[in-house]
């Protein structure tokens, strides 16, 4: 699909302009909506699904043809409203700050503001924090808690330090995401594994087709419906809007939204009967509309994976544990989450923790072995020949790469890390975040945190007591050791938890970006160029707007911000060590399932290569065993029973012609209504929430 | 078990040999109607899904000469294709090739090959057991000196170079973990309608002298 088409300048002027003028207001309306929504799982960035930015484009145009934005242009400015947004604006146009910029923003200044507001150990912090962290002033931590009070000041000298740093942190994370995504993993996923990038689907579809215009009346061909597959297209896209009555009772109208759901439409399912007959096996599975479409793109052994993989461990293996008593059953444990107590993550075989620290970080290596060639070549443009990949030179992106990944160690090692340690943070990130990124492009976002569940704990913490960096034992009241409190300070989110898996520029979404500008002919350079500087521009922008609206409007406080990261990264890695699976007191468990897992995946990868009836898919495993399976095996039983029908009742050909816009059609229908809730949420209640706490 | 290995056991002692060849194992046939039968697998349009062709060559006659040429041109008003119909349980029907009316929209079709194979209860039940999802009887060409494989069936027609007929069974996604007894299911079927086929073009070949 992308080879056919010629890659076309996107980085024009009124793109850039509009890109930064987007993300701004973007940032703008979204944080706000963040910090003052009442539905903190669903309306909580800002609301304007991409199909708006298309379909005004389009009436622009319709008046006046040279303003019409083109394919690629329109490419170009879409980071502008996914960084703001997540990964899950790029199928439906969804929201979830927690898990885009504002995310980022939570883990670092917001979580070290409130550690120093905090009761228990705010004083521990305030004697640690150094000032390019967050303010020394006390009546500037004292605002961050509860707001400015009448006539009082942000003193901007103070915060000047800690924006330039967190914004520095912030954009190299994006960046280095930016590198792998283009420069190391997009080439040959596109080209030679040709990975699916369902997340992408929608998007190229929209834009390429809307952009198909005809010259003789001056309208997009996209609405044509005469033309059939664009007819199968409307026709999928009303039948996601009639889906989305799911997330609107689900989420929106209160008396109905009784199991809870996030991010418009991951609506979890429980199943009431289960327990009765298999006691302990879990009753619980995610069903997402979008994710269901998208998944008939999968070939069948990934979905049977998925499915079989539950089978295994989530209905078999819980269930003859507990009843052989192998397994302790808690009542109702068959309906917690994945982060709750349960199986996956007990001993005897913690099949999450498996997954998370080691069939992911076994899938990472393998990932990075097979782009040893890519490496190479890389290393070898820095200063050799350079070829122009569909517009993007491969000198330049070595060098952005390189000095991307140096910026990092430098910026670690003078915050305190020691310098080995910080090599190790970032081969881990370059490890964790190839296996992130092929779950993300071979099928969906849905993975599990490596830093917070046993990562550092297993992996990094011992090797700072191996080199005599600090004591095997955190204490309680808080590390007094400068290294490892940087370290606990700066692990998260660069290490990975779910705001920098599921961003709108983390590691997946860079690569899906990459699959957008390929296969809408965008030059590549453009597509780079444009989102780095919208993420420069919307990072700093982000930070300063965050201290602002917080010092203005109740501070944390009155407000969503989460302000118990503080505890999270207390916990987890400077006032105590997170280690894995339940019950674990050191590291050694949490490195023993590790090397099962690596074994686990080395194997399955080994026989799906080498045996073509060997079914199981190693992705497909890793995914669902790293999620504790809730969130893949009741999408892809659905998918794969829809697909089923499908192909036996119209067959295979018509299948392949029609599924790519039904997909597309019922993830954007999906999320069309988005913009509704969002306007009603905005004004019904943030715009009011904030006026309210309002001090000038 | 590697997929060489799998196709091995499930043709048994009908296998000759076994050779690669470009994107596909090609089997050489002993004690059987085919001579060769070529097994590969292709990807299935955005997805991953992998469909299994089975390609097989029934040569009548190696050496053309006019009569030669003019059964070759009644043999292509023949060409046929399945149809499939239903959900969990298939059945099946013969109908003219699409390929036909597709290139050869001037040359009309004739249905006594289709009738005779709707009419091969022992053939259908072979069809049903396959479970394939397309097969494809079409007079034989190749693609040698030609650029594209339309322009390869309009030479061929023109001037053929073997008399003879080319099947292609395609079994689509699904398949890998029964891989074994679908080789072996869909050899059988191809097999059988190869000796349907060797028989009716034997007739037409005298019915077409007699013309």
């Amino acid at each position: 699909m992308s080879t056919q088409i010629a890659s076309i300048r996107g980085l024009t002027t009124r793109s850039i302009l509009i890109g930064a003028i987007l993300v701004i207001v973007a940032q703008a309306i979204g944080d706000m909506t963040w910090l003052y929504t009442s539905k903190t799982g669903t309306i909580n960035a800002f609301w304007v699904p991409f199909i708006y930015i298309v379909l005004l484009n389009e009436l622009i145009g319709r008046s006046n043809p040279r303003l019409r934005l083109t394919a690629q242009e329109l490419v170009c400015i879409f980071p502008a409203l996914a960084l703001v947004n997540s990964i899950k604006y790029y199928p439906k146009g969804a929201l979830s700050g927690g898990e885009a910029l504002s995310g980022y923003i939570e883990k670092t200044i917001v979580s070290v503001g409130a550690g120093m507001n905090d009761p228990t150990t705010g004083t521990y912090w305030r004697a640690m924090t150094p000032p390019w962290m967050f303010p020394k002033d006390p009546t500037m931590i004292a605002a961050w808690q509860t707001g400015l009070t009448p006539g009082q000041q942000i003193l901007w000298g103070e915060f000047l330090p800690p924006i330039i740093y967190w914004s520095l942190y912030t954009i190299l994370m994006y960046y280095l995401a930016l590198f792998l995504g283009f420069g190391v993993w997009g080439r040959r996923w596109v080209d030679v594994e040709r990975l699916i990038f369902p997340l992408s689907i929608p998007m190229v579809y929209m834009v390429r087709n809307a952009s198909d215009i005809d010259p003789t009346t001056n309208k997009s061909r996209w609405f044509r419906i005469q033309e059939p597959t664009l007819r199968v297209f409307w026709v999928a896209f009303f039948i996601g809007l009639i889906a989305s009555l799911i997330p609107v009772f689900g989420e929106i109208v209160p008396p109905l939204a009784v199991f809870g759901a996030f991010a418009w439409g991951e609506q979890p399912i429980l199943i009431f009967g289960l327990p009765s007959i298999m006691p302990g096996a879990m009753a619980k599975g995610v069903f997402q509309v979008d994710q269901v479409a998208l998944w008939l793109l999968l070939p069948n052994n990934l979905l049977i994976t998925a499915v079989l993989a539950y089978v295994v461990f989530g209905l078999l293996y819980q269930w003859i544990g507990v009843i052989t008593g192998s397994l302790p059953y808690n009542p109702g444990m068959e309906f917690l989450w994945n982060w709750e107590d349960i199986p996956a993550n007990w001993f005897p075989f913690p099949y999450r923790t498996v997954g998370i620290l080691g069939m992911m970080v076994g899938l990472g290596i393998i990932t990075l072995i097979t782009l040893r060639s890519r490496f190479v070549d890389l290393a070898r443009a820095l200063t050799g020949k350079s070829e122009d990949e569909y517009g993007l030179s491969t000198r330049s992106i070595a060098w952005f790469g390189l000095i991307v990944t140096i910026a990092i160690l430098a910026l670690f090692t003078a915050s305190g890390v020691p310098f080995i340690i910080s090599l190790a943070m970032v081969v881990f990130a370059y490890i964790y975040w190839s296996a992130l990124a092929r779950v993300t492009a071979t099928m969906w976002w849905h993975v599990d945190d490596f830093a917070n569940n046993g990562g550092v704990g297993t992996y990094i913490f011992p090797l700072g007591v191996a080199l005599g960096y600090w004591p095997g034992t955190v204490p309680t009241t808080g590390t007094t050791n400068s290294g490892l409190f940087a370290t606990g300070i700066l692990t998260i989110p660069f290490n990975n938890t779910w705001t920098l898996r599921v961003n709108g520029f983390g590691p997946g979404a860079a690569v899906s970006y990459y699959k957008i500008a390929r296969d809408t002919g965008t030059n590549v350079r453009d597509a780079l160029v444009s989102a780095a500087t919208i993420i420069a521009i919307g990072v700093v922008f982000g930070y300063i707007w965050r201290i602002w609206l917080l010092n203005h409007a109740g501070g944390l406080a009155n407000s969503n911000a989460w302000s118990w990261t503080a505890g999270m990264k207390f916990s987890n890695f400077i006032g105590g060590t997170s280690y894995v699976p339940v019950g674990a007191v050191d590291w050694a468990p949490g490195l023993t399932y590790g090397l099962i897992g690596i074994i686990i995946v080395a194997v399955v990868w080994f026989l799906r290569s080498r045996f073509a009836w060997f079914f199981i898919d190693p992705t497909s495993l890793t995914m669902s065993m790293a999620v504790g399976l809730i969130w893949t095996w009741l999408s892809g039983l659905v998918a794969l029973i829809i697909k089923v029908i499908m192909i036996r009742t119209i067959g295979i050909r018509r299948f392949e012609s029609y599924v790519i816009p039904v997909a597309a059609g019922i993830s954007l229908g999906f999320g069309a209504p988005i913009l509704l809730a969002g306007l009603i949420e905005f004004f019904a209640v943030v715009l009011p929430r904030f006026s309210a706490q309002f001090v000038p | 078990m590697s997929e060489l290995e799998v196709i091995k056991l499930a043709l048994g002692k009908n296998v000759d040999s076994a050779s690669w060849d470009l994107d596909g194992w090609v089997i050489l046939l002993k004690d059987s109607r085919l001579r060769s039968l070529k097994i590969s697998r292709r990807l299935v349009g955005i997805s991953f899904d992998w469909e299994w062709h089975f390609v097989t060559p029934l040569i009548i006659r190696e050496v053309v000469d006019d009569s030669g040429g003019q059964l070759y041109r009644e043999m292509k008003r023949r060409e046929v294709q399945i149809r499939r119909r239903g959900i969990f349980r298939y059945s099946y029907e013969w109908v003219t090739s699409e390929l036909l009316s597709k290139v050869f929209p001037d040359v009309a079709p004739v249905d006594d090959l289709m009738i005779r194979l709707n009419r091969n209860n022992q053939l259908l039940r072979l069809l049903k057991r396959s479970v394939v999802d397309e097969l494809h009887v079409n007079t034989y060409f190749d693609l040698t000196g030609a650029s594209s494989p339309d322009d390869a069936l309009r030479k061929h027609y023109e001037s053929p170079k073997m008399i003879g007929w080319l099947i292609t069974a395609i079994k689509g996604p699904g398949s890998e973990w029964r891989f074994g007894p679908i080789v072996k299911r869909i050899y059988e079927l191809l097999d059988f309608l190869a000796g349907e086929l060797i028989e009716f073009t034997r007739e037409l070949e005298s019915r077409a002298l007699n013309l």
